[in-house]
């Protein structure tokens, strides 16, 4: 009874690890293969940081905390088919020589990123 | 020569042609000067050629405001002075620095920079550096591994310094005391310049020592070069002409005190390994800098940001104004020396695992701030003279510019796609310009006895001389109407060697 016991529950303990782990897994990969995840603040940040980025961005910001709204202000197609990036990452450069930046959790990022930042807080909260 | 005046018969007369007050980088690099001359100096020095922790009491004081190291442990008073334990950093000031700001209240010297290059030249032989050169592009030359990051260099400059601790008392103890004519006497403190009847001309200087005995010093011309706070100290303690002290008819001696803001304001996050020894500590290094034209369009103070130490280090590094709060400098720096074990442990690791995120060390230029000052207090030290009291204070321009700085940088870190900035916590609400207690100084006091043309803006005019009086000199940063944001020593000594070239000049007729 005892060694049953055991076995079920580890087993039933893997179980909801592995499949916790699982689902994490998926939805946050589903956004990386999307161009609207910022890729480059990925090198250095991890996720939780980048999800704080875009909660901050879009409580300072909150007439665009909406997907719609910010998919529309990023202006590139985003449709997850889509894995050209060269038209975010030229905004963003474009954005730092036009001083279109924002200071968030400290990290001066250009305006296009903290969008990224925001809209990926909203998908994988979503 | 040495005289040791504790030898002395109580009450002796020293007389000579120049006195110097101070025995330190600006007093021997004066001195110094003058070997080989016609004339007879006296160089006074408060201390012997040893640390003495009672004589180092001396520079005991107390202090308000912004949160600053015991003034005890600022300082050393012995031969050689301060350079007895700095770290030898040197770069001049930039042209801006000499220039009035008008976004900066009372910025502007009376002398240009173009005035000082053939003094700053002597200054990098008299500290033992290289040539007179701060160009990028000459380093580069010479050493082809020290590669900068490719940003905009109409925005961000290579600011290169030079580094050699140069150690005064060591260096230039046997050519002074084997000058005929320069008369080196320890244990003299000065501790009250005696001026004429009208405060119009100094008659003589009281020196006493630990040991009780009072002496007077009698020269033609006196240069006070005991450093920023002492400096001040002595002018405001000298009453017996003048009420508000000597030189202090417009309540301008001690006020503008200054330091540079030396503090961890950012991380710098490249996106990937940046092969380069540009950054790290070596006899040449460089800072990342904002151009004089940013700087006028930002309207923002000067400052350096240094990017050499790994954040993985820093994290294990307590900031400087945290361990170095104990009066005996031995202490302090013992404290700041080993600030963490696990620092240099992960120092360690860093040089074989190249580190990608970065401290950014801002040493920013303090704004010229008359209610930032040294007064006197009620306390008299064992030699009865009043002990200094520093009131150091900040002011909104000082943190806006470091934010800006930092900012400016990030800027570009992203137009050249390197990596990104992030600010510390502090800098985060912009409409905060309060400063946290961990901002550090480097040490480095200046100010207290502005140049300026107008008596009423300033203490000495633009040879270093003390309005009002004739024969009243001051060597040292004490003199810097603004701070630049590089360390003063050299700059301090080049206007030394300039003070030592005009008495010359004028010798008899000033």
């Amino acid at each position: 009874m005892k060694r049953r016991k055991f076995v079920l529950l580890s087993t039933a303990g893997a179980l909801a690890i592995g499949s916790s782990y699982l689902y994490w897994s998926y939805s946050t990969n589903k956004f990386k293969g999307s161009p609207a995840y910022p890729e480059s603040l990925a090198v250095i940040m991890d996720e939780n940081a980048i999800r704080s980025v875009g909660e901050t961005y879009r409580q300072r910001f909150p007439r665009e905390a909406d997907e719609a709204k910010l998919l529309g202000l990023l202006g590139v197609d985003l449709s997850y088919g889509n894995t050209d990036r060269s038209d975010i990452k030229k905004a963003i450069i474009k954005d730092f020589e036009n001083d279109n930046t924002v200071v968030l959790d400290g990290w001066v990022v250009s305006v296009t990123e903290a969008r990224q930042c925001a809209l990926f807080s909203l998908q994988i909260s979503n | 020569m040495h005289i040791d005046t504790r030898n002395l018969k109580d009450q002796t007369l020293i007389e000579g042609d120049v006195c110097i007050i101070g025995a330190g980088a600006a007093g021997i690099s004066i001195a110094m000067d003058w070997i080989d001359t016609q004339y007879k100096v006296i160089l006074l020095e408060s201390g012997g050629f040893e640390f003495d922790s009672r004589l180092q009491e001396l520079n005991d004081g107390s202090g308000s405001g912004q949160k600053y190291f015991p003034l005890q442990s600022t300082r050393l008073r012995y031969f050689g002075g301060t350079t007895g334990h700095w770290t030898g950093l040197c770069s001049p000031l930039d042209s801006l620095d000499f220039k009035k700001r008008d976004y900066i209240p009372n910025s502007g010297w009376p002398i240009t920079k173009a005035d000082l290059d053939p003094f700053y030249a002597r200054a990098q032989k008299t500290l033992q550096l290289g040539p007179y050169n701060y160009d990028y592009s000459y380093w580069k030359n010479q050493r082809p591994n020290l590669i900068a990051y490719p940003l905009d260099e109409n925005v961000i400059r290579t600011k290169i310094w030079q580094i050699n601790a140069s150690r005064f008392g060591s260096l230039y103890r046997e050519p002074i005391l084997a000058a005929p004519n320069i008369h080196l006497y320890t244990h003299a403190s000065a501790v009250n310049v005696n001026a004429n009847g009208t405060a119009s001309n100094v008659e003589s200087i009281a020196i006493k020592n630990a040991s009780g005995k009072k002496h007077e010093v009698r020269a033609k011309y006196y240069i006070m070069a005991c450093g920023a706070i002492q400096n001040a100290r002595l002018l405001l303690a000298s009453r017996n002409q003048a009420t508000n002290g000597l030189g202090n008819d417009y309540d301008v001696v001690g006020r503008y005190f200054m330091e540079h803001l030396d503090t961890k304001a950012g991380e710098l996050w490249l996106f990937d390994t940046f092969k380069t020894d540009l950054y790290s500590w070596g006899p040449t290094k460089a800072e990342l800098a904002i151009t004089e034209e940013e700087q006028v369009k930002n309207k923002i103070l000067n400052a350096t940001v240094s990017v050499h130490s790994p954040l993985a280090v820093g994290k294990h590094v307590q900031p400087l104004m945290e361990t170095w709060q104990d009066d005996d400098p031995r202490k302090a720096m013992e404290k700041t020396d080993n600030r963490s074990f696990m620092s240099k442990l992960v120092r360690l690791k860093s040089k074989i695992m190249k580190p990608t995120a970065f401290d950014m060390d801002c040493n920013t230029e303090q704004a010229p701030n008359p209610n930032s000052r040294i007064t006197l207090s009620d306390e008299l030290d064992y030699l009865g003279v009043q002990k200094p009291h520093l009131h150091w204070e900040l002011t909104a321009l000082d943190k806006s510019s470091i934010r800006s700085t930092l900012s400016l940088i990030g800027r570009q870190m992203g137009v050249s796609g390197l990596g990104r900035v992030k600010l510390k916590e502090f800098l985060r609400d912009e409409n905060d310009s309060s400063f946290p207690e961990f901002v550090s100084g480097g040490f480095h006091h200046m100010g207290t006895t502005r140049m300026h043309d107008d008596p009423k803006k300033g203490v000495v005019d633009s040879n270093c001389k003390v309005h009002g009086i004739a024969n009243l000199f001051i060597a040292g940063s004490g003199c810097f109407p603004t701070s630049g944001a590089v360390n003063p020593t050299l700059t301090l000594i080049a206007l030394s060697h300039r003070l030592s070239d005009y008495l010359k000049d004028n010798y008899g007729s000033i």
